[in-house]
């Protein structure tokens, strides 16, 4: 990592953080969310379009990146105009993201465990905490109504986010050359 | 490649060259053994993560694709299982990003390979396993990259396989499914491959994953477009290559032995194999998923000596069991040492040619010792 790259990665991992304070201090902060998660997209599109010039024209089929790209502006532009019932996509985020990621976690352990690595229990530990966040999250948002609370994991996930952008900066990557 | 050419081909390759059958087993053991040094593995082991010679399927599942994620990927399956043909190939108007892609494409008789067999040279016998399957690998991953690439590795509809000799089937389409857990049945045709990800870094994008096993199999002959030809075919001729894989091992493992002044590119033991070619033409067309019993029978009979079959603990407790200072001079303390060898030389020479998808590479002899302390083995220990 260069120290050009290593500072903007910490500064991201920052204002990630930041970011996580701040949006659970406002109210309705759920519609925020989903402001972000349709910008999200919205970047997403275009960056599509732009890896499409830089890369995927010399790709057979690569055309198809054009495509897509339309299809995430256009999605993320519908996701900005979202003015009803925005908690039903935060659900969605959380219940899909959580569960995919606690399911390869419970797979990942089992692997670690056969061959008798002691990560397994800190991975499978993690895998569970995501399981029960994603059954959580309908829970929390269609039984209680709470959209505080979907509020707080998704910052969460954010702090969480920096915390590990932030470590990941600091850490030795180089690898010596001995000619 | 699989354990069948890894080990007992490797095994018959380096009697043929004229090793003794217990360090032909070393040798066979330690190519076989980069195929399953993990993170994991290593974690248990309590050795240097740094001599991970791969990725388990879910170790890649989980595994951030950030920056220093797809370095470490890279610096992995480039080093020991793709390893790059021309870090300075031209691609005309093409941007850096993708050029630096481009540059990463596998194939045989490369100056990398030149490197790679000079790193082995007077040194462990495990370092020569690791050389091996380096070696092999060239021929059986080739047009394929060892980084996580849509526009590289990626494949479509057009990707046929063609009937050999033997075969009674006409050319048939290959139609890959995406079952994790699938078997292939190579008399169907009925192929497991990855699944199409439209995210450049996806794993699924990662070396020969979207061709499936195909690449693993020596007797498939298949035409496909590769992402990166210009719609150019290829035709792949697995019996071909792994013929010339074979033949290069043994030329390799008689330079090691030193009756050669010097390891050439495009050179084979063609005449060393000549006794044995019908044979080991006859194993490489066999349609089968592996070879392994037919390997195993012509080593056996190369040295008249029983093969055991592959132990990956083989060797585990003597590492566990020995004391700290001693653990490099184990079985596997050699090993680790020879793969951190790899490592740092693919990763400075993919770095020494401006290209950062391997990470960075500090040059000891310029600038001292800084980067991940795990390397320092190198540096304080004449490499065993």
């Amino acid at each position: 990592m260069t120290r050009w790259r290593r500072f903007s990665t910490i500064i991201v991992g920052l204002l990630t953080i930041l970011a996580a304070f701040v949006i659970f201090l406002l109210d309705d902060a759920y519609k925020y969310i989903i402001l972000i998660l349709g910008l999200s997209m919205l970047v997403s599109g275009l960056r599509y379009l732009f890896y499409y010039g830089r890369m995927a024209r010399h790709m057979v089929g690569g055309k198809i990146m054009l495509v897509i790209g339309a299809v995430f502006i256009s999605f993320g532009l519908f996701t900005l105009n979202l003015s009803d019932e925005p908690l039903i996509y935060l659900i969605l985020y959380l219940l899909g993201f959580h569960a995919f990621s606690g399911l390869i976690n419970l797979l990942r352990a089992l692997e670690a465990r056969q061959y008798d690595a002691p990560s397994w229990k800190l991975t499978f530990a993690t895998g569970i905490v995501n399981i029960l966040v994603a059954i959580a999250s309908p829970v929390w948002g269609i039984l209680f109504k709470s959209p505080d609370t979907l509020t707080l994991i998704y910052c969460l996930g954010l702090i969480y986010s920096g915390i590990i952008r932030i470590i990941t900066a600091l850490r030795r990557t180089a690898i010596v050359y001995i000619q | 490649m699989q354990l069948d050419f890894h080990y007992y081909a490797t095994y018959c390759a380096a009697i043929i060259a004229g090793y003794s059958h217990k360090s032909s087993m070393v040798i066979a053991y330690s190519s076989q053994f980069v195929d399953c040094c993990s993170r994991t593995l290593l974690s248990r082991l309590k050795g240097p993560a740094s001599a991970a010679t791969t990725q388990l399927q879910l170790e890649l599942m989980d595994a951030r694709t950030d920056l220093i994620g797809l370095q470490d990927i890279t610096r992995i399956w480039a080093s020991f299982h793709f390893l790059p043909y021309d870090l300075y190939a031209k691609k005309k108007r093409a941007s850096r990003e993708y050029k630096n892609k481009f540059r990463l494409i596998c194939n045989p008789n490369s100056d990398l390979l030149l490197d790679t067999v000079d790193l082995g040279l007077g040194h462990s016998l495990q370092s020569i396993g690791i050389v091996m399957h380096v070696l092999a690998d060239t021929w059986a991953h080739r047009y394929f990259a060892g980084t996580p690439s849509l526009v590289i590795n990626n494949t479509n509809y057009h990707f046929y396989e063609m009937p050999g000799p033997e075969d009674t089937f006409e050319e048939r389409p290959v139609v890959f499914a995406h079952n994790p857990s699938g078997r292939d049945d190579v008399e169907k045709g009925y192929y497991i491959g990855s699944l199409y990800q439209f995210q450049e870094h996806s794993i699924m994008n990662l070396g020969h994953g979207r061709a499936g096993h195909l690449p693993d199999y020596s007797f498939i002959r298949y035409r496909y477009l590769p992402a990166w030809g210009d719609y150019e075919e290829i035709v792949k001729d697995n019996p071909s290559d792994y013929l010339h894989a074979f033949a290069q091992m043994v030329y390799a493992l008689g330079y090691f032995r030193g009756e050669y002044d010097s390891f050439e590119k495009d050179v084979y033991a063609w005449d060393r194999i000549k006794p044995w070619e019908d044979r080991i033409r006859a194993i490489i067309r066999k349609r089968q998923l592996t070879a392994e019993a037919d390997w195993k029978a012509l080593g056996e009979d190369l040295s008249g000596c029983e093969i055991e079959d592959f132990d990956i603990k083989k060797y585990q407790a003597e590492y566990l069991a020995a004391d700290k200072e001693k653990k490099d001079h184990t079985f596997l303390g050699r090993f680790f040492l020879a793969a951190m060898a790899q490592k740092s030389m693919v990763t400075g020479k993919i770095f020494q040619s401006g290209n950062l998808l391997a990470g960075i590479s500090i040059d000891y002899s310029l600038k001292g010792f800084r980067g991940i302390r795990e390397f320092r083995k190198l540096v304080e220990e004449e490499r065993i």
